[in-house]
């Protein structure tokens, strides 16, 4: 029988994100998989993905929906793999993020911000 | 006394992916590292929510690597079948675990033949490569190209095999178990291929932890995860899958660990191709997709994550791909302080790194 | 050491693995994923190839708006060879459109003729021509299709004034 796996999805805001992971993240039980930004058309949804180790049936996603000009802070202190994906959510999208280097994944030359809806080519 | 910035750079004679390093030096000791990583960035993301409609996305993403194509288009195939609601039967099932365990061998053979190669020992390099053709026989006869198979589609597969093609493999498969049997004897016993792989960059099972890697890095230290235990996308303990773990975290033990699932791989499709269901190979197809979905395979390099969202259109919303490569670089940076540079090759190598999936 | 010493003097006396290959031969394998041939006399036009191709290498150019005939052209040098078109063709039973086991060779000093390849390649000469003949296609493609849609409409504006009046 396949086991098909429940997301479990909590509502968080800029502020309260780092301490909540803090609380909720332990090394050998939660597996932390990427950061995901989605483009809603004007606003920006941010998803924290974690999976656990040696269970199929649950997926936990912290979710926030921000503005493009505000400041988005970094979990790094609590999982100190997360540099890269939050660098290209950075690049990507355009925004702000806390200890950031820019121009990674795009060229300083080229069209800033791609993944934003109404950048066209 | 000075330092000396040494680049191993996106030009280097013993690095077949463009990455580029810049390592500060003091004495041969290795104290600082900054990596480039964004050479090749060709923008699938972006092209598949503005260009190509839901049904042609498993020929984009297929395009994305080149050794673990079928793991891309399998996982965007999995996930629109979800948001779509189509069920598939078991030869479709059987047959589609059939190619990705076929792909799995091949990428790790071409993985230790190219640690061989860096290390020095060229000769065993060359037999590597040359054991590997009965695989490549094989995925032509059935696929129709040694590289790009196009294979999975969604609500099935694209062709259908015959009692002739069930032959042909059979014979190949036989041969290609003795042969690994005799190269994993030579990479066991040499001594001078010892004194070069064994004890160099070594991860401890807590480093494992502690940075999340994924693969089969991860399983050389004894750390237990693999995606096809932890999702259920294909019925893989019902053709006799085992996990395989070695214990010391060195370059050798990432070898030994290749070759082991090699030769579990050959077990595997030696029971498909005996115990083949009955059925049809395609299932009709209707509807657009709708939702949000979450999907997890298991790549020859570690876990691949898709997540896919639809509103009822032609174009999807949104396709975010997380590769294993991706969630390995942050332990790389870190292995490398306090290494000589010398073996800096032979750990970059042994993490069989995959640029143009990182960089997409 | 010693077993890989006896295992290269092995390979010093038997028969190479490689195949000497512009001086032999190398025949495809069976199963080969090659050109597209299209048969007009079967095709209904339905344009189901062109919707699904993914590179967008076959386009229909209308030619007569009366009957709805139109013309097909198709791209070898931007094609995939996956074989989708083939799969979507309601005629591909009886032989309208089907995949071949022959290679297309490269783009060097001739062009490919045959009749089953469409009407773009057969028209062109000059292999350094083929890319933007091909963009002029596209626009016909994009031009011919509108002219056609504001026709059918005209049509049947006409037809509802005569069945009122």
């Amino acid at each position: 029988m396949m086991v098909e796996p429940i997301m479990n999805i909590e509502e968080v805001t800029l502020e309260n994100v780092v301490e909540k992971t803090k609380q909720f993240y332990k090394e050998d039980e939660w597996n932390f998989i990427t950061v995901n930004g989605t483009d809603l058309k004007g606003e920006l949804q941010i998803d924290w993905l974690f999976s656990k180790y040696n269970d199929k049936n649950i997926i936990q996603i912290f979710r926030a929906v921000v503005s493009f000009e505000d400041k988005i802070p970094s979990i790094v202190p609590v999982i100190p793999s997360a540099w890269l994906a939050e660098w290209e959510l950075g690049d990507m999208f355009g925004v702000d993020v806390e200890n950031a280097a820019k121009n990674v994944f795009i060229a300083k030359d080229s069209i800033q911000a791609p993944l934003r809806a109404d950048t066209k080519f | 006394m000075g330092k000396i910035i040494v680049p191993f750079g996106s030009q280097h004679i013993a690095l077949p992916e463009p990455v580029s390093f810049l390592f500060e030096t003091e004495n041969e000791i290795i104290t600082n590292v900054e990596a480039h990583v964004g050479y090749v960035h060709r923008g699938i993301e972006k092209a598949a929510i503005t260009k190509f409609e839901f049904n042609q996305l498993p020929y984009l993403t297929a395009r994305v690597c080149g050794l673990c194509s079928i793991t891309h288009a399998g996982a965007v195939v999995h996930g629109l079948e979800k948001l779509l609601n189509i069920e598939v039967n078991k030869r479709i099932d059987y047959l589609r675990m059939f190619v990705v365990e076929l792909d799995r061998i091949h990428s790790h053979l071409l993985a230790n033949g190219h640690v061989a190669e860096v290390v020095g020992y060229e000769n065993l390099f060359m037999q590597t490569f040359k054991i590997r053709e009965d695989v490549m026989d094989v995925l032509e006869r059935i696929t129709g190209n040694r590289v790009q198979y196009d294979y999975q589609v969604i609500g099935g597969v694209a062709r259908d095999i015959d009692s002739e093609i069930v032959e042909f493999s059979k014979k190949k498969l036989k041969t290609l178990k003795d042969n690994v049997l005799k190269i994993m004897d030579f990479n066991d016993s040499d001594y001078t291929f010892g004194l070069k792989t064994k004890g160099v960059g070594v991860i401890s099972k807590e480093m494992a932890t502690k940075f999340n890697t994924a693969g089969p890095i991860a399983r050389a230290s004894g750390f237990a995860t693999d995606a096809r235990a932890e999702y259920d996308y294909l019925p893989f303990e019902e053709v006799g899958y085992k996990m395989q773990l070695r214990t010391s975290g060195d370059v050798w033990a990432r070898n030994m660990v290749r070759f082991d699932e090699v030769l579990n791989s050959i077990e595997m499709c030696e029971n498909i191709l005996d115990n083949l269901p009955a059925g049809e190979s395609k299932v009709k197809v209707k509807g657009r997709p709708e939702g949000e979905v979450v999907v997890r395979v298991e790549a020859p390099r570690g876990e691949c994550f898709y997540y896919l969202k639809g509103s009822k259109q032609k174009v999807l919303d949104r396709v975010r791909i997380r590769v294993p490569t991706y969630a390995n670089i942050p332990i790389l940076k870190e292995l490398f302080v306090g290494a000589k540079y010398s073996d800096a090759q032979a750990i970059v190598l042994s993490f069989d790194p995959c640029m143009s999936c990182t960089a997409k | 050491m010693l077993k890989m010493f006896i295992e290269s003097f092995k390979n010093l006396c038997s028969s190479p693995e490689t195949i000497k290959y512009p001086f032999a031969e190398s025949p495809e394998p069976k199963g080969y994923r090659g050109v597209i041939e299209y048969n007009e006399d079967l095709c209904i036009f339905c344009d189901k190839c062109e919707n699904i191709c993914p590179p967008g290498a076959i386009k229909f150019v209308v030619s007569d708006f009366e009957t709805g005939k139109k013309e097909y052209n198709y791209n070898p040098y931007l094609c995939i060879y996956c074989g989708a078109c083939v799969t979507e063709c309601p005629k591909a039973d009886e032989g309208c459109l089907v995949q071949a086991q022959t290679r297309t060779p490269p783009l060097g000093r001739v062009v490919p003729k045959g009749e089953k390849l469409g009407y773009f390649i057969n028209r062109i000469d000059n292999p350094k021509e083929v890319e933007s003949k091909w963009r002029e296609i596209e626009k016909l493609n994009i031009k011919t299709k509108e002219e056609y849609k504001e026709y059918k409409k005209q049509q049947r504006l006409a037809k509802k004034k005569a069945a009122t009046s």
